[in-house]
């Protein structure tokens, strides 16, 4: 196991490492100067190129980039060219906003997915399954941008009870924090909560045709103790593997549900970011975004490999 | 539900624990019901003296533009600091404020203030002559970003006579002098630079900085040691960056705040309507909006297609579509409040796609591709783009909209390379003319982002700067006005106002005549 | 779809009815049929020029504007119309530059192992900038735009299509047909672009639905976040973002294009899974 984890490592760097010099590089080509936008409206070269100077936008690329991955390295992301402020505490602000939204995403995606996906892998009248899987197929399928536009007309403006958009502090304010959250959650939710019906549905139905289960239905066992005790557990495993996957895609999800909600978390904050050309934040926010996606990409990888010893056998892959 | 049968000892403790979880989501259960964020109905009752204001805006305060006009700051620069004299609404007078009181010698090229005492900063030290003399040095710098910059520049000596006596002795006599002293912020020499940092903010005002997190919010507290004697009224003011309009107006029916500063117009037209809520112009209309051109792109460079772009632009459709009725159409970027207003040459071009035809037509420009240049985040500006994109095909152009990312667009408006026409806003056609014509970018006369040349232009400008006569200011400013009709690099097209939509609990709101709001006597209740 | 699938019936004897013979397929298929038709019959549809302006703002649904008209007086059904015509373009452009791309990369790994290990590493790179990810990245150099939705929508299929194109690759190398074509003296690249390749069409195909789908679904991402198409161009995506803005005023703007989106992101949806289940599950 440990063998194969380490195995994994170097591409995870490898990985790592060249989307940092993409990201770094790929910003460097687009038109636009922070420092223009910093010296304020109506400054002169001469202030503009003060700021340039100021911000170490003057020295070789190189010598840019390097300074800026050792400094990631060391856990110093830097200050924000436009806010002004460490980048560390507005990614420690946004993310407490995004964590916020996307694991009470979760919690309904596995409650309602659960919920959905036993229904659909268990049920044996047509009709539930059909209801059901129309309703898993209708939620995958619609885009939360789409889905958050029909909630606000539906929840915030025919029938008035929840806030279209912003954000209170749920620690300061549970209930009224708890009313802000709802819609965005459900937005995001959705679509997680659907791939998971579908994959727990699939493998309950592929557990339930396994020889021990047969076994126990013609010992005569009941059916709800044969799902309980050996169908479900039999399904679990892929299931949290495909949630690990999901999660890693939540925070792409996470920019549009923030955008619709005006949620203030690090979605919202890498749009800002990028249509203020704050490179040194764009470029810390991308390399994060994609450190999770490889981080949970390889975890995933991990425990799938514990769960089926064929995998680690295979070689990287 | 709390039952009376002896439990065996195990399940008291798990049973209790039940009991108080069923207590409490029953109480999360039920207090929504009487609690939302959809509509919260409003409280009242509360005391004359007190409270938090709690202001929501587009975009966070940005310290180092501090100095100069700049829309994001006008929560910091009258609540934390002051000026040295603020402009009388109505009449346009200069009235004191830090400064006393001021006798202008009769030349007109020295001018002493008897400076307030008793005034300390927040960090506890005494404002004296010595920090008005820094003010002004301060802006001299190149670093220092300043529309008002040309002012002290022409400041040749500062004498301090005495503690809370300062003499200025000018170049020339000034006409705009005082609009200086309504924008220069006395800041604490001692944390200058941590002030251009954003991380000290310190100053004379009725508030104190307590905390700043960059790109998220503010809070105020009051400062009890500020020299206007019971001000001020609120204990503290929070101020929340909101990206989007829509989301301020949901907050604020929320009742989560209470003020709004410049939300998109057609945004406040939903809370127009309701009774809780009003929709504040300020007075000091000092947001025009404009149309100009690079005039080295060609065919931009013939006055004839600058003209024909004045005709082509339906006005009245983007005061009524995009300002939702806020403001008046004009041609020229004065304020009714300027001295240099003239109603009818501000009526000068109006609509008419016959006479816009011909222009192009004469110029040869027929056809021709012309950019529509705009920020693409300020969604007021992109829509006002869309409307001249349209009217612009329908003289024979060949206009296409192009949004640029605010760093482009700010960075080519600076370096005069924006390529064809632009779509922006400007201040300072509310006070004095000069200002305008000396200091604001898209009309300076000296170097502006049309890269509009002309020593006409130049001349007249600087005539009406220092000229103190108002005959002749009169005069020059007619010329000028002329001057601006016919060689349209600047169109203008609506003299619009800042907003301050508000929850109806909150009373004594002003502002300054640069729309920096004052929260002087400002309370909710 | 299926007419592609035909021209190479002769080889697996891949025919019109196995490609459509699930419901879903033909559901789907119709679903998209029609609003592509609805797409390009648009001048027919409607007398509107989708972007004439006019004095009459946000009107709600009336006989001349069956949809209304938007915050500058244009017809919105001309704009919704105009707007699947953009959609679907970016769509059957975008999703073939970056799926043959990625097919062509990803046959190319069978050419030797080193080839193999860098594209692979390629392929991970790529994927590990999640479609919204990859289209801020883009938004950020090429500016918010048509071109930047285009190549995001080419980009996240690349690795899609590669995979599939190198997995396929390395399962059919020691099939029967491929070990008589070397037996016969064939070169390599003969035996992948010209024997193997031929042989995964199928899965390509409905990879391709599922782009298509993805596509639809990118640019309305994009656009409503305001990093994909600007105004005034009509597309779904900005559609929606304005329409948003106007749910209290005029709640039929934003429902015709979530309307729109939603069918044909379904629609292609449907045609996936049926040519799935036709093709690839046997």
């Amino acid at each position: 196991m440990l063998r194969y984890a380490l195995r994994r490592l170097p591409s995870a760097l490898l990985v790592l490492l060249v989307a940092s010099v993409l990201v770094f590089g790929v910003l460097r080509l687009a038109p636009g100067d922070p420092a223009v936008v910093l010296a304020g409206p109506d400054a002169s070269p001469a202030t503009v190129a003060e700021v340039r100077a100021s911000l170490g936008l003057d020295s070789p690329l190189p010598a840019q980039y390097w300074t800026w991955l050792t400094g990631v390295l060391t856990g110093d992301l830097g200050t924000s060219f436009i806010l002004g402020a460490p980048i560390a505490t507005l990614i420690g602000h946004g993310l407490g906003n995004t964590l916020e939204l996307t694991v009470a995403a979760l919690l309904l995606a596995v409650a309602g997915g659960g919920a959905a996906g036993f229904a659909l892998g268990t049920a044996r009248r047509p009709a539930v399954r059909g209801l059901v899987g129309g309703a898993v197929n209708l939620a995958l399928a619609v885009p939360p941008y789409a889905t958050g536009v029909l909630l606000v007309l539906v929840f915030a403006v025919a029938l008035p009870v929840l806030p279209a958009s912003g954000h209170e502090s749920l620690l300061a304010d549970p209930v009224i924090g708890a009313q802000y959250l709802l819609l965005p959650a459900v937005c995001l939710a959705l679509p997680t909560g659907a791939v998971l019906a579908r994959f727990l549905a699939t493998a309950l139905r592929r557990a339930e045709q396994e020889d021990y289960v047969r076994t126990g239905h013609g010992k005569g066992l009941p059916r709800r103790h044969l799902l309980a005790r050996h169908v479900l557990p039999g399904a679990l495993p892929p299931v949290v593997t495909v949630l690990g996957i999901q999660t890693g895609q939540l925070l792409g999800g996470a920019i549009v549900v923030e955008a619709v909600y005006a949620w203030p978390g690090l979605g919202q904050l890498l749009l800002q970011a990028v249509l203020g050309r704050d490179y040194l934040l764009v470029q810390d926010l991308l390399l994060f975004a994609v450190a999770v996606f490889v981080v949970l990409q390889t975890l995933t990888d991990l425990v799938q490999a514990r769960l089926d010893p064929r995998v680690r056998m295979g070689g990287a892959g | 539900m709390p039952s009376h049968t002896p439990a065996p000892e195990g399940l008291t403790l798990s049973r209790r624990r039940l009991l108080a979880a069923i207590g409490v989501g029953g109480a999360l259960l039920a207090v929504p019901a009487c609690r939302s964020a959809a509509e919260e109905s409003s409280t009242g009752g509360a005391a004359e003296k007190g409270g938090t204001l709690k202001i929501a805006q587009t975009a966070d305060i940005a310290p180092a533009t501090l100095f100069g006009q700049n829309n994001p700051n006008f929560t910091l620069a009258r609540t934390v600091f002051n000026t040295l004299t603020e402009y009388d609404h109505k009449t346009l007078e200069p009235k004191p404020s830090l400064a006393e009181s001021w006798t202008v010698a009769a030349d007109q090229k020295s001018i002493t203030l008897k400076l307030r005492k008793g005034v300390t900063f927040h960090s506890g030290r005494p404002f004296t002559a010595a920090d008005v003399t820094f003010a002004l040095e301060n802006l001299t710098k190149e670093t220092i970003a300043s529309q008002l910059k040309h002012v002290a520049l022409a400041v040749r000596r500062i004498t301090e006579d005495d503690e809370h006596t300062i003499t200025l002795d000018l170049a020339h006599p000034v006409s705009n002098l005082f609009d200086l002293f309504e924008i220069l912020l006395i800041v604490d020499k001692e944390s200058i630079g941590e002030l251009l940092k954003g991380t000290k903010i310190i100053g004379t005002g009725p508030f104190e900085v307590a905390d700043h997190t960059p790109g998220t919010g503010l809070d105020l507290q009051r400062y009890d040691g500020y020299w206007k004697k019971g001000a001020p009224l609120l204990d503290a003011v929070e101020v929340t960056v909101v990206s989007q309009s829509a989301s301020m107006v949901s907050s604020l029916r929320s009742g989560g705040t209470h003020l709004l500063v410049d939300v998109a117009p057609l945004d406040a037209a939903s809370v127009k309507s309701d009774d809780r809520f009003e929709v504040t112009v300020s007075d000091a209309h000092d947001s025009g909006f404009y149309v100009a051109s690079n005039v080295r792109v060609k065919p931009l460079d013939d006055k004839r297609v600058r003209q024909a772009v004045a005709w082509a632009v339906d006005r009245d459709r983007i005061l009524s579509q995009v300002l939702g009725g806020i403001g008046t159409v004009t041609s020229l970027p004065w304020a009714t409040s300027s001295p240099a207003y003239d109603k009818t040459k501000a009526a000068h071009y109006s609509r008419d796609l016959t006479k816009a035809k011909a222009l192009i037509r004469a110029a040869g420009a027929d056809g021709r591709t012309v950019k529509v240049v705009y920020n693409a985040g300020l969604a007021t500006n992109a829509k006002i783009a869309e409307i001249v994109q349209y009217d612009l095909t329908q003289i024979g152009l060949d206009a296409k909209a192009e949004p640029l990312q605010a760093a482009d667009f700010l960075a080519k408006l600076q370096a005069g390379e924006l390529p064809g026409l632009f779509i922006n806003g400007h201040g300072f056609g509310q006070l004095h003319p000069a200002t305008l014509v000396k200091g604001a970018f898209p009309f300076n006369a000296d170097k502006n982002a049309s890269n509009f040349d002309s020593d006409e232009y130049r001349r007249l400008a600087d005539r009406l700067w220092k000229t103190t006569e108002e005959s002749e200011a009169k005069e020059v400013a007619d010329q000028l006005n002329d001057l601006l009709l016919e060689e349209q690099f600047v169109s203008d097209l609506v003299a619009s106002s800042h907003t301050f939509t508000l929850s109806s609990k909150v009373s004594g709101l002003n502002w300054t005549m640069y729309d920096y709001l004052d929260l002087d006597a400002t309370a909710i209740g | 779809m299926s007419a592609v699938v035909a021209v190479r019936g002769q080889v697996r004897r891949v025919t019109r009815s196995r490609a459509l013979v699930a419901p879903a397929a033909r559901w789907g298929l119709a679903l998209v049929l029609l609003l592509t038709l609805a797409g390009v019959a648009a001048p027919l549809l409607t007398p509107y020029s989708p972007l004439t302006q006019g004095p009459e703002a946000l009107l709600g649904p009336v006989p001349q504007h069956p949809l209304g008209t938007d915050e500058f007086g244009r017809d919105l059904l001309s704009r919704i119309l105009y707007g699947i015509r953009l959609d679907l373009l970016v769509a059957a452009t975008a999703v073939p530059l970056g799926g043959l791309a990625g097919v062509v990369l990803g046959v190319l790994c069978g050419l030797h192992p080193a080839l193999d290990v860098v594209l692979q590493r390629v392929f991970d790179v790529m994927l590990a900038f999640t479609a919204l990810i990859l289209g801020v990245t883009l938004a950020a150099i090429l500016g918010p735009g048509t071109a930047a939705v285009f190549w995001t929508v080419a980009g996240i299929n690349v690795p899609l299509f590669g995979r599939i194109a190198r997995d396929a690759v390395r399962s059919e190398q020691d099939r029967e047909y491929v070990l008589a074509a070397v037996a016969l003296g064939a070169g390599r690249p003969r035996i992948l672009f010209g024997e193997i390749l031929p042989n995964i069409l199928d899965a390509l195909v409905v990879q391709a639905a599922l782009s298509l789908s993805t596509a639809v679904f990118v640019e309305g991402a994009m656009s409503f976040v305001g990093i994909g198409v600007s105004p005034p161009t009509p597309s779904l995506g900005a559609l929606l973002r304005t329409g948003a803005t106007f749910l209290d005023d005029s709640p039929a703007y934003a429902l015709g294009p979530v309307a729109v989106v939603v069918g044909l992101v379904i629609g292609f949806n449907l045609l996936a899974d049926g040519l799935n289940k036709g093709l690839l599950k046997r």
